[in-house]
This record gives structure tokens, sequence and C-alpha cells, in this order.
């Protein structure tokens, strides 16, 4: 049983008195969740900063070669020519492939629990609200951007910018097959990270410091506007049988979920989270505080032999939970 | 001005429940989907071990490489001859920055590491598995280009 239903007043036929309990969950079950993932998120960017640290002062193995967007740019070169494009390595290509597995299991896992530069976006933004929280103006427009859906104009907006994934990854990858060369490197703020130290100022760099400007205001902007390998990823991401899932009859609609989402997406009304933007950090779940509001599913392979029509609240009320008249 | 929802949920810490306030439903949604939960836990330890072993049977089957340990060619080298760093040089034009002095000395005979040494600004005693590059950026003196149209030089004499 999950949740119960209780009548109160004069009259147990009038809705207007129906409330609902729901099971809830343990307060520090979210903050584990976080954690977790924070600590990931730490060891991982401490392994590719001591890489690049490395290869900056004693030309050790560069941190190019841990870059899996580099082996999506030369795979066309190397199915067709068996050789990599400049930069990229072998090393590249299995992180590709492996990258390719990840997003088919499990959407937009590595996005959120071990890209690097997704880690700095969300650290830049944790501190652009430290400060901007004691700035009432800046603190409304963040929370503004934040929600997207608060400006009907800048929903527009967010939702044409986030075309742009596709544009960047087009551009990188036809770029990179015709040319055998990684174009998207002149642009690649990851790369700008990584050369920070024999610093230039390129159109990497430009991008790079736009982005720590953006995420401030805004949940990890290149994710959102300029990824191409979370592009990649959201396509791979389609075929996923795992997804979060909502469920109806335990959802407080609380708004929690939706304001904890990175990436804006309107989660009290889906049933699966199956969003191209979705990048499977699981705050969402994280935030609910019911105990069966959210939770990571696997699709089974086989479907519903019966269509049931969509139900109303009252039905779902009343097929889920045990009445308790008092 | 707090919500009774919201204020709810921040205050009654140690409740076992909760309710829901006439109203505040979020929008029903079904799935015909068959579906079945997974501890959050499992579903993250798998996904962090996943690419792990991914890595690691790729690594063990000799398919990874990085600039150390080069496994193909790149593009605009000629193909099977791979070694330490890149691929060693067939004309001056395929000298690379990752590539050692011991591999344009090789490529380039009769040139020996001490002029190449000396062209680049670097000790004498400097050993020949150090990359060009690294000379390069101690030695302040010449770049690649230049150190390409050196060697091409010094070939057609």
């Amino acid at each position: 049983m999950t949740m119960q239903e209780e009548r109160t007043g004069s009259s147990p036929g009038a809705g207007a008195d129906v409330r609902v309990r729901v099971p809830r969950r343990p307060k520090s079950w979210g903050s584990k969740v976080r954690w977790t993932r924070h600590a990931v998120q730490g060891a991982l960017v401490a392994v590719v900063g001591w890489q690049a640290v490395g290869h900056v002062t004693s030309g050790g193995e560069s941190a190019e070669a841990w870059c899996p967007l580099g082996g999506f740019e030369g795979a066309w070169t190397m199915l067709t020519t068996g050789r990599t494009v400049a930069h990229v390595h072998t090393s590249s290509l299995v992180l590709a492939a492996t990258v390719l597995v990840l997003a088919v299991v499990g959407r937009g896992f590595f996005c959120s629990w071990l890209c690097p530069l997704g880690t700095l976006q969300e650290m830049v933004h944790s501190a652009g609200r430290a400060v901007t929280d004691g700035i009432p103006p800046l603190r409304r427009l963040r929370r503004r951007l934040e929600r997207g859906a608060g400006i009907e104009r800048w929903r527009r907006i967010d939702g044409v910018l986030r075309w742009g994934r596709w544009l960047v990854l087009a551009w990188a990858i036809i770029g990179a097959a015709v040319t055998g060369t990684m174009v998207f490197r002149v642009a690649d703020p990851w790369i700008a990270l990584l050369m920070v130290a024999q610093f230039e100022l390129s159109l990497a760099f430009v991008v790079l410091v736009a982005t720590l400007v953006l995420a401030l205001f805004i949940q990890r902007p290149f994710c959102r506007y300029a990824c191409p390998l979370g592009a990649v990823q959201s396509l791979a991401g389609k075929l996923s049988p795992i997804a979060v899932q909502r469920d109806a009859s335990a959802c407080l609609g609380c708004d929690l979920c939706n304001q904890a989402c990175p990436m804006a997406i309107p989660v009290n009304t889906r049933t699966r989270v199956t969003d191209t933007s979705c990048n499977g950090c699981l705050e969402c779940v994280a935030a609910c505080p019911s105990q069966n509001g959210l939770a990571v599913t696997l699709a089974m392979p086989t479907l519903r032999t019966r269509r049931t029509p969509p139900a109303t609240e009252p039905d779902l009320q009343a097929a889920t939970a045990s009445v308790i008249t008092r | 001005m707090r919500s009774p929802l919201r204020a709810g949920l921040r205050d009654a810490t140690t409740a076992t429940e909760l309710a829901i306030p006439r109203g505040r439903r979020a929008v029903p949604t079904q799935t015909r989907l068959h579906t079945r939960r997974i501890p959050v836990a499992m579903y993250v330890a798998a996904l962090l071990l996943l690419p792990t072993l991914m890595v690691a049977g790729f690594m063990s089957a000799g398919l990874w490489a990085n600039a150390e340990t080069s496994a193909t060619t790149q593009a605009g080298t000629p193909s099977g001859e791979s070694g330490a760093g890149a691929a060693a040089p067939a004309a001056p034009a395929d000298v690379k920055g990752s590539m050692t002095v011991q591999q344009v000395v090789d490529a380039f005979r009769p040139i020996t590491a001490a002029q190449i040494l000396a062209k680049l600004g670097a000790p004498l005693n400097t050993p020949t598995s150090a990359q060009l590059k690294t000379l390069v950026e101690k030695g302040n003196s010449i770049d690649i280009p230049t150190l390409r149209t050196w060697l091409q030089e010094q070939g057609a004499k």
C-alpha cells in the first residue's frame, strides 16, 4: 500500500474534503544521491586535472586523449582510411564507444556524473547562486532563467537555442569527415580549459569564458545549447529502456522536481522523463519528497496488452488508495 | 509568502507521510510500458562499472592508445610505422611536435641528435627521447615549421 485516502467533514462524497497521504522519503536520502554524484564528479575532475597538469609540466599524455568527442569526430576518417585525425588517438575512439553504450543504457549519465566540463559549469553556477542570492535583482533574474517557464519569451528563446547542439554536432562530425581535421577544436571550450596554462586568445577561449559567465545565471549553458557530445547521447538515449518515471498517484505536484532539474524539464508533467535534454543527474529523484513519486525504472520489452484510457485524478485515487472513513 | 505545501515539506521533518493538498496534484499520466523499479544505488553502481569495464576491456585487448602509445597512425603520416610518440616521419613536412629527437635522427640520417638539439637551443646532454615540442617550448629558439625547413635544407645538401 503506497498511499492512504482520508475523507473528512460531513459530506463523504464531496471531493473538496479528500486528502491523500503518501509515504515520505527519508530526508537524508536526496542528500546521499547528490553527494555521491558530486564525489564521482570530483574524482573525475581530479584525474583529468592531474593529466592536464602532467601534460603541461612534463609533456606527459595529453588530456585530449581522454576526450570522447574526438572519437566521434575521427570515426569517419578511421573507418574509411584506417587512420585517426590529428589530436585524436584510439583512446578517444574507445571512449566514444563507451559513451555511446553508456547513453544507450543510461541516457545522459555521462554528462551529469562524469563530464568534467559539466562539473565545472555546476561549480560556477553554485558560486553564482551564492553571490546572486545576496543581490535581489540578480537573484530574480537567475530564478527566471533557471525555470525557463517563468517568462514566455525566454522560454521560446531557450527552445530555439537548444537546437544549437544539433548544429554544432553536424558541424563537428561533417566538418571532421570532410576536412580530416577536428574543425570543432577551434571553438571547443574543453580544449581551451586544458590549454589554459599555455594561454592564447582564441575562439575556444572566448567560448569558455562565455560559458562560465552564462553558468553564473543558467545551469549548464554549454550542455543546453552547444554540446555536440550531449547531442550524440540524446540520440543514443532514445534507445534506452531506463528512465526516471513519475507515479502520478504518489506525486504531490509540489514542483520541487521541476526546480531541481538543471535542464529545466517540467518533470511533473511527464510519466517517463525521456526528453533529449535529460542528463540523468537524478536531481529530480533526489528532490522528490514522496517515497514513490519519482523512481528510476526499467521498461520491460513487452507492452500492455489492454490499452487503458487516460485516467482521471479520482480514478487514480480510487484505484490505488485504501479508503479510510473517519 | 511560503505555500502551505512547501511549508509542510520543510517543517514536518519527522513525519513519515505527506498529505497531498487538494488541487495541487500534478498532471496525471500513464505509460503503456511494463516497468520495473531499479534501486538508485544499483543503477549508479552499474553505470559506473560499465564504462570502467569497457575501457579495461579495450585496454587489455590492446586497443587503447594515446599520445605515448600510438596504435594507429594519424592521417597525413605514413601507415605501418608506429613507435613512441607519433609515427616516424618520411619527409621533413611530416615532422610533428610529438615526435622525439631520436625519431627524427633515425628518419633523416646523417643528421645527428647534437645538431638537432643545437638547432632547438637545447643542452647537448638532453635525452634523445625528449619530444620536439617540449624542447621548442623550453628553448625559445625555433618552432616546428622552422625545424622542418631546416631539415629540408639539410636533406638537399
